[in-house]
């Protein structure tokens, strides 16, 4: 675990820095979308956010296409950001 | 113009290099595409902020009990169903990074954290008060309408206009309410009548002084025979019977 932060703290400052301080109700429910997700889709999203890896590893990773990796993503992310949208349209 | 693959736009988004070179001009020229990795941007960026948030619990009763204790509510409120169910943050970093990497961050986790608790105890305080308002106003119940109609005007009647309400009071009394708008008359009365659709029977439900009334229908009758409601122009001629001078009449629909 303390690799893996390390590795997110390494990774994630290679960017620009995240500035923003999101919004707790946002962030949770993001949370809740992605417990919604299918657990293939969970396991990506995880992969991607929270051990930083590009597609192709987390392809390698859980054996998946890479295809299906990346429409995963896809989809994942829009669920999220309709998520985020419909808050904000409601607010 | 043809657009950057989704896909591609997702992975963008997430910070992988993986725009083509035709990608990249495209991307510089179209705004489109570059909002849509802004949102997609937005989007990770909270996703990833979900990693110390910490999981989604239903919260001890314990919980509950301390917040209701504190705000002093009656058992009932604290037992409410929808405060049982409602769900709280658990924040335990310790376990979730393995110990002293994030202490930075403990100052900032308290804001939010203040303000789920302060949240959940308004919530609690909402609860509380709108069981309150609910045991003082339980409503009566509700006459329910069985049907209605609009009632136009007979010719000699032209601008007259007016609605009836076939209601089922809670004791089970149906109940015909008329409501008409019509030119007053320096003699004479009004008086509102059941008619069957082919006209052939009428039955008398009562006199209407001014504009509106409510009149009971006699148990028994069948309604959907007499489903049309009239209101007649009667003299003081002694004659019970229906004048002829009607001024609006309307059939009773069934409300889906």
């Amino acid at each position: 675990m303390r690799r893996l932060q390390e590795e997110l703290a390494a990774t994630t400052s290679r960017r620009e820095p995240i500035v923003e301080d999101f919004d707790l109700a946002d962030t949770l429910m993001v949370a809740d979308e992605i417990a919604r997700l299918e657990p293939d889709a969970q396991a990506i999203m995880r992969l991607a956010f929270f051990d930083d890896l590009t597609h192709n590893q987390i392809a390698d990773r859980l054996e998946l296409p890479l295809g299906t990796v990346k429409s995963h993503i896809r989809r994942s992310l829009q669920r999220m950001r309709t998520r985020l949208e419909e808050a904000y349209a409601t607010r | 113009m043809r657009h950057v693959d989704p896909e591609v736009l997702a992975l963008l988004a997430l910070g992988e290099q993986v725009a083509l070179p035709d990608d990249s001009g495209h991307i510089s020229e179209c705004e489109q595409c570059r909002r849509e990795i802004e949102v997609l941007t937005r989007a990770a960026m909270v996703g990833r902020s979900t990693f110390d948030a910490g999981e989604l619990l239903d919260s001890p009763a314990r919980v509950w009990e301390r917040i209701s204790d504190e705000l002093a509510l009656s058992p009932e409120a604290a037992t409410l169903p929808g405060a049982a169910s409602t769900a709280v943050v658990v924040e335990d970093a310790s376990q979730v990074t393995g110990g002293a990497i994030v202490h930075s961050l403990e100052k900032k986790r308290r804001r939010p954290w203040v303000g789920a608790l302060a949240a959940a105890a308004s919530l609690a305080l909402v609860a509380a008060a709108g069981s309150a308002i609910w045991l003082t106003f339980q409503p009566a119940e509700q006459p329910m309408v069985l049907a209605s109609a609009t009632l136009d005007a007979f010719p000699d009647w032209a601008d007259s206009t007016g609605e009836a309400k076939l209601e089922q009071l809670p004791d089970g009394t149906r109940v015909i309410e008329v409501k008409f708008d019509a030119p007053a008359t320096a003699d004479g009365y009004r008086e509102v009548w059941l008619i069957t659709s082919d006209a052939s029977a009428l039955v008398s439900l009562g006199i209407v002084e001014g504009t509106s009334g409510q009149f009971t229908v006699p148990d028994g009758l069948d309604i959907d025979r007499y489903d049309l409601v009239d209101i007649s122009e009667e003299q003081f001629d002694g004659n019970p019977a229906h004048s002829g001078d009607s001024i609006v009449r309307g059939q009773l629909t069934d409300n889906a």
